[in-house]
């Protein structure tokens, strides 16, 4: 109820939905931001337990406080290098309504408010650059950040079409043709 | 019943359900015998396909259902969607229904945790009752009994009145006062009271099942029959008038109850009082707090937290390596008091078995009145305790059983004479504890297995080639077979085989196992063994390469460092392991997850011998680190569904250990 009213008094003053505070990161040494309502918590890195047959970018499971939650390379889902672990690497915690799970970056930088008029779509690339998982991007203090769709890309489908490659392998070509659409 | 009502009923239909379709069965066949013309002959397919139902196993049930909805589709068309159809009266002197059916609206005053609280709270009281009228009709006599039924009516009357919940209340106000009659001794006690009631309890527990499902403010529709039930309870009247014939009781007992009775008969409120009065404290009555489930669950999880962080700080290198002895007593004194605190949280999530038990003895009851059977009831260990996300897939197999049980087990009384055994059987229903395992037994004096009966099904089916060899148990065996119990013929002779499949899923489900001994005319024993909870897995850690995983201890038979020539390969690709004259295969861990690091050489390495249903394997591993006790956890969401991997554990150096599904490699391997 209370979510549904709010909402609607953004549509009407016309407010961006992107602009607020976000949490910002560097990814090698491209700075990216998350919703802060979305971040649970800042973990620094920890004994990471991997996990047979499930995606590249799924490095394992970590146990935060007697629950367990997977951790997402973040550099790999976006084609990048592995991430090397340095003692800047951290963990952050991304609580969503379905579910929890935390994104390894290479390190955290700071909290800004980004507000309407700094925020600009995301340009096209054409097909090398998949910007689907950007809701675009902001620019403060002479920086540019680029704002991320975290939600889309924890939960994005190709996490669901290599489980059906895990349950029946003899699928596996076609799951991978998925993977590469979805990507 | 018109055809909508019918129609009605239909899709309310449970496939699996057989008195419910037996039931339904007959109103149709009534209604098809009232109808004329062409709807006589679309009624007529219609029965045809429902006569066929017997003989089906729920699935194409299922399908039938769906095309019997077509043929009342059709009927309803014919009929000109007139409902004028005289409905077939049911053997009690009920008035004609006056309305189908009737919605309630739950008052907006009242906030969804005020209403939650009354659903939870006469949930517990219609249980209560109802066991409590079971147990009055073996023992009509006993007061106390008695003034617990009345107390539960009494209460959810006055709970539901507060709502205005007229229909709640009105169904426990008259079931009320027609037990009343029978303790003011202007009637005795027959089973068609305690029918009345116990149907009025049913009603009762489905409007506050459809209450749980809706909030403030919005309806709630009332089920088919409430009028009429109503009606049945102000008139009902058993036509045993006059209690001097109540030779039966002990005179003393009388009595004291007439006395009793004496003072309650001043007046409606006094008589509440005096009720309230004469509530004996029950002497065993533990009082309860009824906590949130998922505050349950986060302190659990803080407490195996606690017990983790406590270990590593018992296990920290400045303690164990110099000699702090005073710091050492104190670290295991808090150790001590943390391992009894874990224990502690892990009884919390107990509960007896006792409402299942319940349950049953209301199965019981009506199943052997519909069959006509006498079926002495017996619980024992009802007190015996279980993980409360068991109690639910506990219940599943016990009905299943105990059905088969009352239905084909037991004999008919005149059957059960006629062979010189006591016409009453027996049916016992046992719980009790063996080492960390629950041992639930369903065990009746019935006509027991047929040993000749199941090999000759075998044989038909092609199972088994001869029965020479076979020990009785492993006949036994072959009775949960899949497919085994669709065979009619199996099912009605030899009295067995509906759906033990099922069963006997349902059980491993629990991780459990079931076994069966009978002895053909003297009885049939089902003795299931289940671990205590879900909740921990007993389990060995294997280590391969810098990987470790837990196996569960229940699918391990053996672990054995290979000998050469015990192992054979397949173009060699495939190996084999001999073990005890048979050969398995070997499954390498290492090669299905892909580790580098492991060891390659199978006689370097361990072969732990793994047995999962008929299947058995041996999956290679560098080696067996220890045992251990673990609580499951799921691996979150958002991380696929791996089928390999049962769930997670956190270890106790605080890291996540993987739990291995022994089923999940096997398919894993196959592909």
């Amino acid at each position: 109820m209370n979510n549904a009213t709010v909402v609607k008094e953004d549509q009407s003053i016309k407010v961006d939905h992107r602009a607020g505070k976000y949490l910002t990161f560097f990814l090698d040494r491209e700075e990216y931001g998350v919703e802060i309502l979305k971040v649970q918590e800042i973990i620094g890195r920890m004994p990471i337990t991997p996990v047979p047959l499930t995606s590249k970018y799924i490095l394992g499971v970590i146990n935060l406080r007697g629950k367990i939650h997977p951790i997402m390379d973040l550099k790999i889902k976006f084609g990048m290098d592995q991430t090397q672990i340095t003692d800047e690497t951290c963990i952050i915690v991304i609580k969503t309504a379905r579910l929890m799970m935390g994104v390894l970056v290479d390190k955290v930088s700071e909290v800004v408010n980004v507000a309407t008029e700094d925020i600009e779509d995301t340009p096209s690339f054409g097909a090398d650059v998949n910007t689907e998982y950007l809701l675009g991007v902001g620019k403060t203090g002479g920086r540019v950040r680029l704002l991320l769709d975290i939600e889309k890309i924890i939960t994005a489908s190709d996490i669901i079409h290599l489980k059906k490659a895990a349950e029946t392998s003899g699928q596996k070509p076609k799951a991978e043709k998925n993977q590469i659409q979805t990507n | 019943m018109n055809l909508n009502h019918l129609a009605i009923s239909l899709i309310e239909l449970d496939p699996e359900n057989l008195p419910e379709l037996d039931g339904f069965k007959k109103n149709l066949i009534l209604f098809k015998e009232q109808a004329k013309g062409h709807l006589k002959d679309v009624l007529g397919q219609a029965c045809a396909e429902v006569e066929a139902w017997s003989g089906q196993d729920p699935e194409s049930r299922q399908a039938g259902i769906v095309r019997l909805g077509e043929l009342l589709e059709q009927a309803m068309e014919f009929s000109g969607g007139s409902p004028s159809i005289a409905k077939p009266e049911k053997p009690r002197d009920v008035p004609p229904e006056t309305a189908g059916s009737r919605n309630i609206t739950l008052s907006k005053d009242f906030d969804s945790e005020l209403l939650n609280e009354f659903i939870i709270e006469n949930m517990e009281l219609v249980n209560m009752a109802e066991s409590a009228i079971l147990d009055w009709e073996k023992n009509p006599d006993n007061q106390e009994l008695l003034n617990t039924i009345f107390r539960s009516f009494h209460t959810i009357k006055g709970t539901a009145s507060f709502l205005n919940l007229d229909c709640v209340k009105d169904m426990a106000h008259h079931s009320e006062s027609m037990l009343a009659q029978v303790r003011d001794d202007q009637e005795n006690f027959t089973t068609g009271h305690a029918d009345l009631a116990l149907k009025s309890l049913d009603m009762i527990k489905s409007i506050l099942e459809r209450m749980k499902s809706s909030g403030p403010g919005q309806q709630i529709e009332l089920t088919l029959g409430h009028e009429e039930l109503l009606e049945a309870l102000k008139n009902f009247s058993s036509g045993t008038q006059n209690p001097k014939v109540d030779n039966r009781s002990a005179e003393p007992v009388r009595e004291r109850r007439v006395k009793e009775r004496r003072v309650r008969k001043n007046g409606e409120t006094s008589a509440d009082q005096s009720f309230a009065a004469s509530q004996a404290p029950d002497p065993v009555a533990d009082s309860t707090v009824r906590v949130k489930i998922d505050r349950l669950d986060k302190l659990l999880d803080t407490v195996g937290e606690l017990v983790i962080a406590q270990t590593m700080v018992g296990q920290d290198e400045l303690i164990v390596g110099r000699k702090h002895h005073e710091l050492n007593k104190k670290i295991s004194q808090a150790g001590k008091i943390v391992r009894e605190l874990h224990d502690l949280s892990l009884i919390l999530r107990m509960v007896p078995l006792k409402g299942t038990f319940q349950k049953m003895a209301r199965l019981v009851r009506d199943l052997s009145q519909k069959n006509g059977k006498i079926v002495n009831f017996i619980t024992e260990g009802d007190d015996v305790e279980i993980d409360r996300n068991m109690v639910d897939m506990v219940a599943d197999p016990l009905v299943h059983l105990i059905r088969n049980a009352v239905d084909h087990g037991i004999e008919t009384p005149e059957e059960r004479r006629r062979i010189g055994k006591s016409s009453d059987s027996r049916l016992y229903l046992t719980a009790g504890h063996a080492e960390s395992s629950i041992i639930l037994t369903v065990w009746d004096d019935g006509q027991g297995l047929s040993r000749q009966k199941i090999v000759d099904k075998a044989m038909e089916r092609g199972l088994i080639d001869s029965a020479e060899r076979m020990t009785d148990q492993e006949v036994w065996q072959m009775i949960f077979q899949p497919g085994f119990s669709t065979a009619e013929k199996v099912t009605e002779v030899s009295g067995r085989g509906v759906g033990l499949d099922v069963v006997r899923k349902a059980v491993e489900a629990l991780r459990g196992r079931i076994e069966v001994q009978s002895s053909e005319g003297k009885g049939c024993a089902f003795i299931m063994k289940m671990p205590l909870t879900m909740a921990i897995t007993d389990g060995m850690v294997v280590k391969v390469g810098s990987q470790r995983y837990i196996l569960p201890t229940a699918n391990i038979q053996k672990a054995v460092r290979p000998a050469e020539f015990d192992i054979h390969t397949v173009n060699q690709r495939a190996e084999m392991f001999s073990f005890r004259d048979e050969l398995l295969p070997v499954f390498r861990l290492h090669r299905l997850f892909d580790i580098q690091d492991a060891k390659t050489q199978l006689t370097s390495g361990l072969l732990v011998v793994i047995s999962e249903g008929p299947h058995r394997y041996a999956l290679f591993v560098d080696d067996l680190l220890t045992q251990t006790q673990v609580v499951t956890k799921s691996l979150g969401k958002g991380i696929n569904d791996v089928s390999v991997v049962a769930g997670g554990a956190i270890m106790g150096d605080g890291t996540v250990g993987l739990i291995l599904d022994a089923a999940g490699i096997i398919s894993m391997a196959h592909d």
